[in-house]
């Protein structure tokens, strides 16, 4: 090797020590992900991390273990994998967590290159499959951890597979790397550390997230998609209430969960004037548990599952009043099957082709099964409206009546469930008083029935999150609390109002869903959380439309079309609001990123090009137009003389700020590195690198090769020995005038 | 001593100095991340494959599904490969080299070769290289057919057996402006002109994806001497030509290096050359050179017709490299002459370095001495008659094949020496 100093490099051990210590990084990442699946594995994530934790802490820990143990690991996993399949409903969490234990297995044992491949295959596999299943935003943040420890990883492979000499080992010296103290091993990477390949470094990585993010929208798409494959390997229950059946407490158990369970972005947020009800589900079956969504409803949406990318919603050329623009929904894993919808609406359209599962007459949408990550879908032609057009209904249930179908055949809906309530002697006996009550015995519309029930309900009960049902025997809790005046949260509202319309005679049904939400001061789309979660009913006119009733104290009466009362959307400018707004970000440009989407990219930017370019070219010819104007003005000697001292200004004020920012250049230089920067040495060397240049290009030498001696000890010589260096420049100046003559 | 090799002493490689600047030129850079130049080769290693499996796996999925998280992956991955590329450019950047034979190369002795490295880069070192060095005699034999045709691959395969290989690594990096010196120990088989040849620098540098190999031009042209040979003295000759038959362990009043060869018990121990001690694997010495005296002529005739056997004719040469060597140790050599040529005094090392160097190119020739008008002709079997121009008549050493195998010399027509 190279006689000079010896360079700062890592030996063989301190090489394995520093890939022990960025294995066990890359295992750790790759088993943070877990902590965004809903698979039940934490329990194992955790006791893994410990003991990942704890062998990079101390690497000699394994090589105490006895041989036994490494040989049994292995049909001790496939063992666990077996066992796990077997207990397990689903694929895909026995999967994940047999990667668990190999991930532990190999990060816990001593490796040579190949399980070091293997080790990083396995975490790049957990990553990936939590970003799939997922499409966090955090999954971005782990994506990069785990690359740039990877590259740092593979590196560092490479450099101990440089350093190997091949010969063969004693067993103390293979482990030798595991004995080495951690201080002096960090004192050896600070030592060994330079900045400027650390910074080049991190220019690289930050080019290769730069190349993969240009790589990533100029990958052509193509639509082939047919739904991802690994939800049919996984069930999820839903965490909200919002699934086929609710019960007495499911709505209300979300008003304490503030997460986000949608964003809704708005083309145009101006002409929305009042909080939206997102309709997720329609329960028209009563029990004394609660409603559901009756068998035939449920049997009616299987009926009429496509698959489909786009729906229309309203026939073509109905005019309505529309606002939003385009809504665009990004629904949180968890929260339902059935999509959220605030109104009619004209088309809507999903990312991809997927199984849809839609009742017209209802207006619901569903999917066929719950999504494991977030789910999108866009809206047009919105129109918020407290009604919902059913002309068939009355027909419907004119034809149930005269056919009498079974009320849980799933092969045909039963409108006449939505008159149908608690029944039993009992039930009924108060359930007519209390109509009578509301009516005062006369029969009213659906209309003036639901504005009194409304406030008869408001009158007698409060709102609270706690029902405390009074007790009794022979009738159902709905109908004591009813009965009572305790308080009640929205499904009981809305049940005991749904109740109450069909015991006189209207058909109603109870709706679940949620209402507001805050309009997101970043990004400008609606954030509509759990909290937001709502039940309310709906009643039919006895004509061609069902009302919406909202019977819960706050949520205000029957809605109308043209309700003055306009609510001012709320702006939500809080540091969470900008956390989430990045989510939304992410969802909106990368997600949702299609070939549409593709395609108006590349429309921008030709665009955005072409007007650049026009507007480029427009304020040139204005400023050439303005240069010949005042050229062409009359010259005077005053004129010449002042346009004269202003060129000399300019050229002036750039010659001082150049040279001022030499200087600060130089001193910056030498604060940074004082003992390396003295500009008599710099000076020296630029004049040695003149008198060198121009005597290669004649191809003889410089006449006073005793200034190069002299410039030679300035460059390199220590201070004592300096000659005077003004001197020296000076006769440099002149050897170089006679070089070049 | 050395041999006389011919020294090629430029640097070679992307940050050869001297190397001429070509102006950039945009189509010949978009060309060459096309079609990579000539001789330089990339090779996907294992995991390099696994990884283009892998990426191919998730870009199908990404396509199949229309997941844009497996589109980012997809993204990454091709990413990092290109970047393992660009880092692997930047690594090779600013680098050449050269060879350095040492010393003098002899048939059937370890030599070394000295691979300099030098890297030019300012502040980027370089890690993780090889480079492939072969040897291979300029003129390759043709192989024994035994009468029938050979095959192409036997051809090839006999061909092959003559060209010795090797590999030498980098263990530690090259800091930037740094040196490295890296040798290749190697033990040529056949005297005469070798092609000294760095076929290839590779890496797989940074992350064990791509084997990269620039293939280099960089060749030296190696005389090797003859192997050297034991032989007997015989007769009176013996005590005036020195010992019997083995080099002389002396230093000399020169001080030019002769060779290197193994230690023998009484050398001087600072004559130790510890590094090709510890590339060999065992205790090499530096030979010097001594002033020859006045002593003998070795007359040398390599006519075809005489020396028929190619074995014998290798000895021949092996027997009058060695004749010479030891009387110029003992300042015994007077001068050499070839085939009825002048004679060549050899009083300088240098001139017994030309005399080795002549041997290591000698071969038959078709007029013998017969024919030279200058040389006698001796019968067959009869020691052959000191040319005529030569104007010593006596202490002239001639050579004369004996049986089958052998080789002897004849000091004034009285056998002398024997191998």
């Amino acid at each position: 090797m190279s006689t000079a100093a010896k360079p700062r490099q890592l030996n063989l051990d301190e090489l394995l020590r520093l890939k022990w210590l960025l294995g066990g990084a890359l295992a750790l990442v790759s088993l943070w992900t877990i902590f965004f699946l809903d698979v039940e594995a934490l329990g194992l994530v955790g006791v893994a991390g410990s003991v990942i934790i704890a062998v990079l802490a101390w690497p000699q820990l394994p090589g105490r273990l006895p041989p036994l143990v490494w040989k049994l690991a292995v049909p001790a996993i496939i063992a666990a994998m077996v066992a796990d399949f077997y207990f397990s409903p689903d694929t895909l969490p026995v999967l994940i967590r047999l990667a668990i234990l190999l991930v532990l297995y190999r990060a816990v044992a001593y490796r040579r290159k190949r399980e070091d491949l293997q080790l990083l295959v396995l975490g790049l596999f957990l990553v990936v499959v939590a970003g799939v299943l997922t499409v966090s935003l955090g999954f971005a943040f782990l994506l990069l951890l785990f690359t740039a420890c990877a590259l740092g990883f593979l590196f560092i492979i490479n450099l101990i597979d440089a350093a190997e000499t091949g010969a063969v080992r004693t067993a103390e010296a293979e482990t030798a790397w595991t004995r080495l103290g951690w201080r002096p091993f960090l004192g050896r990477l600070r030592t060994v550390a330079d900045w400027r390949l650390l910074v080049f470094a991190s220019v690289l990585f930050l080019a290769v997230v730069a190349m993969s993010g240009l790589l990533f929208l100029v990958i052509p798409r193509f639509e082939m998609a047919s739904g991802f494959f690994l939800d049919r390997y996984i069930t999820r229950k839903s965490r909200s209430g919002f699934s086929d059946s609710v019960k007495f407490g499911d709505v209300t158990e979300l008003l304490r969960d503030d997460s986000v369970a949608m964003r809704v972005d708005l083309t145009d947020a101006s002409g929305i004037r009042e909080e939206p009800y997102w309709r997720l589900v329609v329960l028209d079956e009563y029990g004394p548990g609660g409603f559901k969504v009756s068998a035939g409803l449920k049997g009616e949406l299987l009926r009429g599952q496509r698959i489909m990318q786009q729906l229309r919603g309203r026939p073509l050329g109905r005019k309505v009043d529309e606002v939003g623009g385009v809504w665009t929904f990004y629904v949180e894993p968890g929260v339902s099957r059935f999509l959220p919808l605030p109104g009619s609406y004209g088309l809507l359209r999903m990312r991809d082709l997927v199984p849809l599962q839609v009742s017209p007459g209802n207006r619901l949408v569903a999917l066929r099964t719950e999504p494991m990550a977030m789910s999108a879908f866009q809206l047009d032609e919105v129109e918020l409206t407290p009604t919902l057009t059913d002309a068939r209904f009355p027909l419907l249930l004119r034809q149930a009546q005269v056919d009498q179908p079974r009320a849980d055949d799933p092969s045909r809906y039963d409108p006449r469930l939505t008159l149908r309530g608690p029944e039993g002697p009992a039930n009924e006996a108060v359930m007519r008083r209390i109509v009578g009550e509301i009516t005062g015995g006369a029969a009213l519309p659906a209309e003036e029935f639901a504005r009194r029930t409304n406030a008869w309900l408001r009158a007698k009960h409060a709102y609270a999150l706690s029902v405390k049902i009074p007790k009794g025997e022979g009738t159902d809790d709905l109908v004591r609390w009813l009965d009572s005046n305790e308080p009640g949260f929205c499904e009981y509202f809305a049940a005991g109002f749904t109740v109450l319309a069909r015991a006189a005679g209207h058909p109603a049904r109870v709706v679940a869903g949620f209402h507001g939400g805050a309009l997101n001061g970043f990004e400008n789309y609606f954030a509509v959380k759990n909290s937001n979660a709502h039940a309310w009913a709906e009643i039919y006119d006895g004509k061609a439309a069902w009302l919406r009733a909202d019977p819960t104290p706050g949520g205000g009466a029957i809605r109308t079309q043209n309700s003055a009362s306009g609510v001012q959307q709320e702006q939500d400018s809080s540091w969470s609001a900008r956390v989430d707004s990045l989510r939304v970000l992410w969802y909106r440009r990368i997600v949702n990123f299609d070939s549409r989407q593709q395609v108006q990219m590349i429309e921008q930017v030709k665009t955005f090009t072409t007007d650049s370019g026009s507007a480029l070219k427009a304020w040139l010819e204005d400023k050439t137009r303005h240069l010949k104007a005042w050229v062409a003005k009359p010259w005077d000697i005053t004129r010449i003389l002042r346009s004269l001292g202003w060129a000399v200004a300019a050229a002036g004020s750039g010659w001082l700020l150049w040279r001022l920012a030499g200087r600060g250049w130089q001193r910056w230089w030498q604060w940074r590195r004082p003992a390396e920067y003295d500009p008599v040495r710099r000076t020296a060397g630029r004049w040695l690198a003149r008198l060198r240049q121009p005597s290669e290009d004649r191809g003889r030498k410089a006449e006073d090769g005793g200034v190069i001696h002299e410039l030679q000890r300035l460059r390199y010589g220590r201070r004592e020995t300096w000659p005077e260096p003004r001197a020296v420049f000076k006769r440099a100046r002149q050897a170089r005038r006679s070089v070049k003559r | 001593m050395q041999s006389t090799a011919t020294f090629d002493q430029s640097w070679d490689g992307p940050g050869a100095p001297g190397r001429l600047r070509r102006e950039f030129d945009w189509h010949a850079l978009l060309w060459l991340l096309v079609f990579p130049k000539k001789r330089h080769r990339i090779a996907l290693t294992v995991p390099g494959l696994f990884l283009m499996a892998l990426a191919m796996g998730i870009g199908s999925a990404a396509y199949n599904t229309a997941s844009n998280i497996l589109f980012i992956t997809l993204s990454l991955l091709l990413a990092c490969l290109l970047l393992s590329g660009l880092l692997s450019w930047f690594n090779f950047m600013g680098l050449c080299w050269r060879l350095r034979p040492q010393g003098s190369w002899r048939a059937g002795h370890e030599t070394l070769v000295t691979v300099e490295l030098l890297n030019t880069k300012r502040w980027l070192p370089t890690y993780s290289l090889w480079f492939e060095l072969a040897t291979q005699p300029r003129h390759i034999p043709e192989p024994e057919n035994d009468g029938k045709n050979l095959r192409m691959r036997e051809i090839l395969a006999a061909a092959e057996s003559h060209i010795t290989r090797g590999r030498v690594r980098l263990r530690e990096r090259v800091e930037p402006g740094g040196t490295a010196t890296l040798d290749w120990g190697v033990k040529p088989t056949r005297r005469g002109e070798t092609i000294l040849e760095l076929g290839a620098v590779g890496s797989l540098f940074p992350f064990g994806f791509l084997r990269k190999n620039i293939g280099t031009d960089l060749k030296q042209t190696v005389l090797v001497w003859p192997a050297q040979v034991e032989y007997q003295w015989t007769g009176a000759m013996a005590a005036h030509a020195g010992s019997q038959g083995r080099r002389t362990a002396r230093a000399g009043t020169g001080d030019d290096l002769l060779a290197l060869r193994k230690y023998q018990q009484g050398d001087s121990h600072r004559l130790i050359h510890w590094k090709a001690s510890a590339r060999l694997g065992q205790m090499m010495v530096r030979q010097f050179a001594a002033e020859s005296r006045d002593g003998f002529v070795l007359d040398l005739d390599s006519s075809a017709a005489r020396w028929t056997r190619p074995e014998q004719f290798e000895l021949l040469c092996s027997l009058a490299g060695m004749l010479a060597e030891d009387l110029f140790a003992a300042g015994r050599l007077r001068g050499v002459i070839v085939n009825g040529g002048t004679l060549r005094e050899t009083r300088r090392l240098r001139d017994v370095e030309a005399w080795l160097d002549d041997l290591a190119r000698l071969e038959p020739v078709s007029e013998g001495r017969g024919d030279s008008p200058n040389r006698p002709q001796g019968g067959w079997g009869q020691p052959p008659l000191p040319s005529m121009s030569s104007s010593f008549t006596h202490n002239v050493i001639t050579f004369a094949p004996e049986g089958v195998r052998g080789v002897t010399a004849y000091v004034d027509g009285r056998k002398t020496a024997s191998a």
